[in-house]
């Protein structure tokens, strides 16, 4: 494990059973290391893993095979009470705010409530401490007595993120954090996440479908394809010169605010009608993307042998594929 | 202009007695692209499904005009509206999922598209169905006529929508939020198979979205709503090129782009739209505008022309001679000195 990396992933599998009594590899021998202070970005359509993946790293699925480790420790061998230390420096704030909200509770119960879980404090001192939480997500904090249903998509967002952050953690995991944010919304929570990053030091596993938000906020990024990660690495260089097909291809259908070159986008992506219903090949021969893919379709080596994440340019991204780079 | 297919006046629609539309107007020619753009809340789906008649108690139409033709869609009885629905106008929606009956296959729910405006004999309508499930892009339509919707994917199944709601040539398609519930690479297959069958059929649409850039790559007009109302009604090339109202402008630059700088913060918009009831008096943005004067509080903004557009608002954005013809400068616009407002976000 590199010297910065506050978690490390290594290896993973996890496995759930399907129908007709087959298996879904829902995430297949993933490896990813997580800088300290950095935030890692984990792109990928639905069905790609990245959901699982994160489940497994918060130990809400236990893997079928491989290793978390956090700061240098490996979760797995871990006695339960370790774990449960261990916890309270790792943090998740999930997509739908409402929905991960107690109802019942106000905003200073619910902020309050990982303090009075890990006996932190008085009651006093814990007042005290959700009072700071919630100017630290720039709430008023006239906000401490009300409920969830009282409260917009981004002020429920920020009520989520004063929770996660109540213990002090190192290291949180933002599962579509921002997905269910309107616009204007979203860019304030983008902008309180990155200053609390410079503020407490923190990591960040950032969890998303949207490229353009994953490029705004990540150093790193690993694009997710069925289980896999088929390419990763830094930022500049993952958008400047994608080397697998289907990064490029998820580049080229996020949707570009400029009338004229957003038609001419669109036009060219429309042209590979039917892409979407493909059936998906089995995943033991060769390249699981190749159904779908311009460069390799037809290539023999494209169905029998599976390609491995590996560097293919100088100073470029790891990729899994076999003809990386041919499509830029 | 030759005469507009739906002519939409001043159209009011209310939540009990709570407003949330506030006299929206438009005007859709044979064949255009509108897009109708804003965030949750701001009315624009309920402008759509009032103009379907599909309202629910408590939500109401309760003024306004919806003219299909020479027809006012609002007076017309739940029988004559029957026939109107599917024929000459149709809807798809966001979610296409819960829009299709799992308990019928796909082809039996197209036939009954076809059936209700068209008495046709029984194999004459199923090869219809084929051909216009193979018209959206299915693959072997005779055969995945007797599929059921589940075992389609997201994007077949707005696929087959697709095929439900063009089964009798309507002159009017209302999309709401059609690709939103797909994945990304899917989206743009989507909208581009509507913009091949609306333009092969001259059939003009609505689409209605959050996403400026879907409605960059597909509409001819864009209108901007906010709070139950359109700010700013103009072309596409000219709103991107030189957005006038506030609002507008302030939306294109929170949008979180491939372009967009990662070494600064966000041009976010301060606080939060305002909920239906508690909407300010004079201009509904001006508490989260940057630009705002006390005479913005005065009375209600109109909307009115400027240079081609329509924009709501008093002091509207100028643009310096040349911005506009390079899309994407909206962002270089004047806008006016930050005020307390943007430094305290509380949403």
């Amino acid at each position: 494990m590199p010297e910065a990396a506050l978690l490390s992933v290594k290896d993973l599998v996890k496995v759930f059973p399907s129908r007709e009594g087959k298996e879904l590899r829902a995430v297949d021998g993933v490896s990813i290391d997580v800088r300290r202070g950095s935030t890692f970005g984990l792109v990928g359509e639905s069905g790609s893993g990245k959901s699982t993946l994160s489940r497994c790293i918060l130990r809400l699925l236990r893997p079928d095979a491989g290793t978390v480790s956090f700061d240098g420790q490996d979760m797995a061998s871990m006695s339960a009470a370790r774990v449960r230390r261990l916890r309270s420096r790792i943090q998740v704030v999930f997509q739908d705010p409402h929905g991960s909200l107690n109802r019942s509770k106000t905003v200073s119960d619910i902020v309050g409530a990982p303090l009075a879980a890990h006996r932190s404090g008085n009651r006093a001192a814990r007042s005290a401490r959700v009072a700071e939480l919630l100017d630290l997500v720039q709430l008023p904090a006239a906000m401490t007595a009300r409920k969830p249903r009282e409260l917009s998509g981004g002020q429920a967002q920020r009520v989520a993120i004063a929770r996660a952050l109540a213990l002090n953690p190192d290291f949180v995991v933002l599962d579509e954090a921002v997905s269910a944010l309107d616009v204007s919304v979203r860019a304030q929570i983008l902008n309180l996440l990155r200053e609390l990053q410079g503020e407490l030091g923190l990591t960040y596993l950032f969890i998303s479908h949207d490229l353009g938000v994953v490029r705004y906020i990540s150093q790193d990024i690993a694009v997710m394809y069925r289980g896999r990660i088929i390419e990763v690495g830094p930022r500049e260089q993952l958008f400047a010169a994608p080397q697998h097909p289907y990064t490029r291809l998820l580049l080229d259908a996020v949707p570009i605010a400029d009338p004229s070159r957003q038609r001419t986008r669109m036009r060219l992506l429309g042209e590979q009608t039917g892409a979407d219903d493909r059936p998906d090949l089995p995943d033991d021969a060769g390249c699981r993307f190749r159904s779908r893919c311009p460069v390799g379709a037809d290539r023999e080596r494209c169905a029998t042998e599976d390609p491995r994440l590996e560097p293919h340019a100088e100073g470029g991204t790891l990729a899994a594929c076999h003809y990386a780079g041919e499509i830029s | 202009m030759t005469a507009p297919v739906l002519d939409v006046r001043d159209l009011q629609v209310a939540i009990g007695t709570t407003p949330v539309v506030r006299g929206v107007s438009f005007q859709l020619a044979p064949g255009e692209r509108l897009g109708l753009v804003g965030e949750s809340g701001s009315g624009k789906s309920l402008t759509a499904l009032s103009i379907m008649g599909l309202n629910r108690d408590p939500i109401r139409v309760s003024g306004g005009q919806v003219m299909l033709g020479g027809t006012d869609l609002l007076r017309l009885s739940r029988a004559e509206l029957d026939r109107v629905r599917g024929a000459r106008i149709s809807m798809i929606y966001q979610d296409p999922a819960s829009s299709l009956n799992p308990l019928m296959t796909v082809g039996a729910q197209i036939v009954e598209a076809i059936n209700l405006h068209d008495k046709v004999e029984r194999g004459q309508a199923r090869a219809r169905a084929a051909d216009l499930l193979g018209d959206v892009g299915v693959p072997n339509p005779r055969q995945r006529l007797d599929a059921y919707p589940h075992e389609f994917s997201g994007g077949m199944r707005q696929r087959v929508m697709i095929a439900i709601a063009l089964a009798c040539q309507p002159e009017v398609l209302l999309c709401d939020e059609p690709t939103t519930a797909l994945d990304v690479t899917t989206q743009s297959l989507v909208i581009n198979l509507i913009d091949r069958l609306c333009s092969e059929r001259g059939v003009a649409t609505v689409l209605i979205t959050h996403d400026l850039g879907v409605a960059a790559g597909f509409c001819d007009n864009i209108a901007v709503m906010y709070a139950g109302q359109l700010v700013e009604q103009s072309s596409t090339s000219t709103l991107f090129a030189s957005a006038r109202h506030p609002y507008s402008h302030a939306l294109m630059s929170a949008t979180v782009d491939l372009g967009v700088d990662v070494t600064s913060a966000l041009p976010a918009i301060a606080g939060q739209p305002p909920l239906p009831g508690a909407i300010p008096q004079g201009c509904s943005f001006r508490p989260r505008c940057p630009r705002a004067v006390e005479a913005c509080a005065d009375q209600p903004i109109e909307l009115l022309p400027l240079d081609g557009a329509l924009v709501r608002c008093i002091r509207p954005i100028t643009h310096h001679p040349g911005s506009g013809t390079h899309p994407g400068t909206a962002r270089d616009a004047t806008v006016g000195p930050p005020t307390e407002q943007e430094r305290v976000p509380n949403a």
